[in-house]
């Protein structure tokens, strides 16, 4: 747990591309909010670890939003139920029902369907925003953060001995 | 390209895989044993237990060991115990989200075996359903009589109330008429119109002048003034006086037709008190429908129970169909497939029912809760043959959901050769009647359409030999209906059970009818005689008093009667005696008197 703290603290504090940041925040937005046990989860799964994803924000960034998935559950009912009945999309939904491989996402579940369009809508905006805010920290809040008297009681703690052990790997992980 | 891929990311995913894959395998089996018990439960309404689920991949299998599935009603008792299931699920489906099992084998079902701790899941199943009343023996209740004065203590008399509802309002009403009487013309009045008469004769003697025409015109008006005045009042006193005696005479009825209530009071309190000959024609009835009605109650019950395992709610949106999955959050929406199957379907089960009597097996086809995409009925057919104390049973039926709209369920039972022993028929404590042993002979058919049940039921029992318990055997009743029971050898039952499922109603005919209604027909109708005249004279003991005062209150009115007469009389004689009509020639009498109104 303090490991996993610390590469946080690492991946905020670090040399860390935005831009990976910012991936591993969308990502565990997919992941997050829709139910975990969904074939596009084991796609997700594939792009965080192909990808240089940063892991520890992305495993933190899906815990936040599964808990959050759990209050946003009716809306993404309702959006998935529109979709899915909605009359011009029949045809196109039809020929997904018949495709195994869409079947056993279960693409036709109403909260599955509401939560990953939900997700990807806001993929692109997650990333954007989470990069624009690990800049802005790193530019204008990092040093005032480093000044505090909370961190400093961090920096004299096992958890920032820990960030250094991991800082000394070095790596982008 | 580096930037971007992290190519040991690759050897990352393929471990977190085969480790999800190898975490699925070792716990896949509990999950499995979670989801039906807890999916069970809910469905059940009390506990459903597993002991073990085996899930194997090639082929891909489940079989599942040692479920239990409480009875709701007997939290101490499995409804159903099987000892194992199993099936092969087509993989090939399975690709599509469908679970298509084509053959399973159900062995070791037993039917309320004992429990070793409650199955219960809420306070209702935990005290054992609802406790339905138990009724007596038709006609054993009456052969102790009870204290007619302890229900006159308690009940509330419809007479007692009429008569003191009658005082009440004969006191009202004598109210009313002394005041009404009191502002009619009185003494005073009829006093004036004396002297108004005597003023009229003196100017009469006075104008004997025969040029004095003025006086005399004069005169004739002032006499035709007072005639009106006292026919106006006479008009008035005549009409209250036949108010007064249209009210007098409505009393009157009144008291007349309370006369006659307490048997209104005897007939209600003797049906109260169950002295009533009604029912007698139909004894069997009390002996034979609570176990009919269990029967069909508790296989309502569990059709209702198990109705989301034959029936899906969906809710046609276009071509698509909303439906609302058993456990998965959200809605599933259903297209039309090309080839179309249900999402569940078990093609065919092979049940072996293990009975005390021996194994009893049958098939259960088409097992879905999409019937209208399969386009048939579950079916379901089971039978035995020489069985301990059984020489044969059938049993045979659909569950057709095909068009959901119109829903039709149908079982037919035929039992041939059944053993009865020691079987109670009554469970009244002071007459407890038990069937000690008899062949039966039974026909159970039943159909279910829309919410509406028509069924009929056929016993016919041979050999049979009942014996009764209890304090009331050796004496009177008890003796009369063990008497008649005794020499009874065949018994045959009808029933027929229509309407809806939540109000149905039954008729059923026996030979025992007549045998019993023989047998105790004339010792209950004494009863019922003795009933009825000891609680006739008690009422009548009870009102004879305020009834009597009630009459005598009636004399006032009498009183008022004759007030109002005298008066009348009064009038009538001033007007017939020193009143004439007056005629425009004044000083001359008319030759006859006005007629009084």
């Amino acid at each position: 747990m303090i490991t996993i703290i610390a590469k946080i603290l690492k991946a905020l504090n670090s040399e860390t591309d935005p831009a990976q940041i910012g991936l591993a925040v969308s990502f565990s937005l997919i992941a997050g909010l829709t139910p975990t046990l969904s074939l596009h989860n084991l796609v997700v799964l594939f792009l965080v670890l192909i990808l240089r994803v940063n892991i520890s924000i992305f495993i933190v960034g899906t815990g936040i939003f599964s808990g959050l998935s759990y209050l946003l559950d009716p809306v993404f009912h309702r959006i998935g139920l529109g979709l899915l009945t909605a009359g011009p999309l029949e045809g196109l939904w039809t020929s997904f029902y018949n495709l195994p491989l869409l079947r056993i996402e279960r693409f036709n579940n109403s909260i599955v369907m509401g939560s990953l369009l939900f997700s990807l809508a806001l993929f692109v905006p997650a990333f954007i925003f989470s990069m624009f805010i690990v800049r802005k920290y790193r530019e204008h809040i990092l040093d005032r953060v480093r000044k505090t008297r909370i961190m400093q009681m961090i920096m004299a703690s096992r958890i920032y001995s820990a960030y250094q052990a991991v800082s000394g790997w070095g790596g982008n992980i | 390209m580096n930037r971007w891929i992290r190519w040991q990311g690759l050897v990352a995913f393929l471990g977190v895989t085969i480790s999800i894959c190898l975490i699925w395998a070792l716990f896949v089996d509990p999950v499995i044993k979670r989801i039906i018990e807890k999916t069970g439960t809910k469905i059940v309404g009390a506990r459903v237990e597993l002991e073990k689920a085996d899930l194997s991949l090639f082929p891909i299998g489940l079989t599942l060991f040692g479920l239990q599935v409480t009875d709701p009603d007997e939290p101490m008792k499995n409804a159903v115990e099987i000892g194992r299931i199993a099936g092969t699920v087509d993989s090939l489906q399975l690709l599509r989200r469908k679970v298509i099992v084509n053959e399973m084998s159900v062995e070791g079902v037993r039917l309320g075996t004992q429990r070793v701790r409650s199955g219960a899941i809420s306070k209702k199943t935990e005290k054992g359903g609802i406790e339905k009343k138990k009724d007596s023996i038709p006609g054993l209740s009456m052969m102790k009589m009870p204290d007619i004065q302890d229900i006159l203590g308690k009940e509330n008399l419809q007479t007692v109330q009429l008569v003191q509802s009658i005082r009440t309002d004969i006191e009202g009403g004598k109210e009313l008429w002394t005041k009404n009487i009191a502002g009619l013309p009185g003494k005073e009045k009829i006093d004036g119109y004396r002297k108004r008469i005597e003023v009229l004769k003196g100017a009469k003697g006075s104008s004997k002048n025969i040029g004095d025409i003025g006086g005399i015109l004069g005169s004739a008006g002032e006499a035709q003034t007072l005639y009106k005045d006292i026919q106006a009042d006479l008009e008035l006193l005549q009409k209250s006086q036949k108010g007064l005696n249209v009210t007098l005479a409505n009393f009157k009825d009144q008291i007349a037709k309370i006369e006659k209530a307490p048997q209104e009071d005897v007939r209600r309190l003797s049906e109260k008190y169950g002295f009533s000959a009604h029912g007698l024609a139909n004894m069997s009835r009390f002996f034979i429908e609570p176990g009919i009605t269990a029967w069909v109650d508790r296989g309502l019950y569990w059709k209702a129970r198990l109705e989301p395992l034959v029936e899906r709610a969906g809710e046609k949106k276009g071509n698509a169909e909303v439906i609302k999955p058993l456990r998965a959050k959200g809605s599933d929406v259903r297209f039309k497939e090309k080839e179309p199957l249900p999402d569940f379907l078990i093609r065919v089960a092979k049940v072996s029912v293990q009975l005390p009597m021996g194994d009893f097996s049958g098939v259960v086809k088409n097992i879905t809760p999409d019937q209208n995409i399969l386009g048939q009925p579950l079916l379901f057919a089971f039978s035995g043959e020489k069985l301990s104390g059984v020489r044969s049973v059938r049993l045979d039926g659909a569950i057709n959901r095909v068009s959901p709209g119109s829903p039709e369920d149908s079982i037919n039972l035929r039992l041939e050769g059944y053993k009865v022993q020691t079987k109670s028929i009554s469970q009244d404590s002071s007459l407890p009647l038990t069937l000690e042993k008899g062949d039966a002979d039974l026909e159970l058919k039943a159909a279910l359409s829309k919410g509406f049940i028509d069924a009929t039921v056929a016993v016919q029992l041979k050999g049979v030999r009942f014996s009764a318990g209890g304090a009331d055997a050796q004496s009177g009743f008890g003796k009369a209906i063990s008497s008649a029971l005794s020499g009874v050898s065949t018994v045959g039952v009808k029933a027929r059970i229509t309407g809806p499922t939540d109000n149905y109603q039954m008729q059923i005919s026996s030979n025992l009818d007549d045998i019993l209604k023989d047998a105790v027909g004339s010792i209950i109708k004494d009863q019922v005689a003795q009933f009825e005249n000891k609680l006739r004279a008690a009422i009548s003991d009870k009102v004879s008093g305020p009834l009597q005062e009630a009459k005598g209150s009636l004399g006032g009115f009498e009183g008022l009667g004759g007030e109002v007469e005298s008066r009348i009389s009064q009038l009538t004689g001033i007007q017939g005696g020193g009143v004439q009509k007056q005629s425009q020639l004044g000083g001359f009498q008319l030759p006859f008197k006005l007629p009084v109104r």
